[in-house]
């Protein structure tokens, strides 16, 4: 299918409320981080965390609230397009690169005593569960075509 | 599993895009079930059936 402006649009405006519920929660998050780091500069740390959890509790409030109905209608109607298969595999692939990417990082780290290494940052386990989806999905599409 | 879709399509005259329309699925799907790379649910197996006025039996059969 061509990804066409109106699509993304289409996309987009589904998303929008979980995107606008999740920032005041995102600013919490800063404020909180801000408020358990003294050392940061407090408009910094709110900045920061605010950015990096806003996209992580959107697609959480996506998810868990705004597109469950959404959810339980596809489980319903037993949804059998290879697309859903994709997205299964790719998301369990995911789950467990980030598992395995983040003991073996972690272990790595902690073994050669790399402060940036270990403890793994939040920014770590996403680019690897976010990457290893997108090749994963991207790698069965290709397979499968 | 194996399956006669490509065969039974073709007698019908329809592209993989027009039978993935009328089933309600994705063109790609038509196109993983038909190399059988992807096994249909039970529900797009039905419809499949459905539409070619035959059985689930007389479209797809297990691996020998």
């Amino acid at each position: 299918m061509t990804l066409t402006t109106s699509t993304i649009m289409t996309a987009l405006r589904k998303v929008l409320p979980a995107i606008a519920c999740s920032f005041p929660l995102a600013l919490a998050m800063g404020a909180l981080f801000a408020w358990r780091n003294p050392e940061h500069p407090t408009s910094v740390a709110v900045a920061a965390m605010a950015v990096c959890s806003w996209p992580i509790i959107a697609t959480a409030l996506q998810v868990l609230w705004f597109d469950r109905n959404a959810t339980n209608a596809a489980l319903e109607s037993g949804r059998g397009d290879v697309e859903t298969a994709w997205f299964q595999e790719a998301a369990a692939t995911a789950f467990w690169a980030t598992m395995g990417g983040l003991l073996f990082l972690g272990g790595i780290g902690s073994a050669l005593h790399l402060d940036w290494l270990a403890p793994i940052g939040l920014a770590h386990a996403l680019v690897l569960g976010v990457g290893s989806f997108a090749l994963s999905y991207l790698w069965l599409r290709r397979r499968d075509r | 599993m194996e399956n006669r879709l490509a065969e039974l399509r073709s007698a019908h005259g329809l592209s993989q895009a027009a039978l993935a329309e009328v089933l309600g699925t994705s063109r790609q799907t038509i196109i993983s079930i038909e190399r059988g790379r992807f096994d249909p649910s039970l529900p797009l197996a039905f419809k499949i059936a459905h539409y070619f006025e035959t059985t689930i039996e007389q479209i797809f059969t297990p691996d020998t």
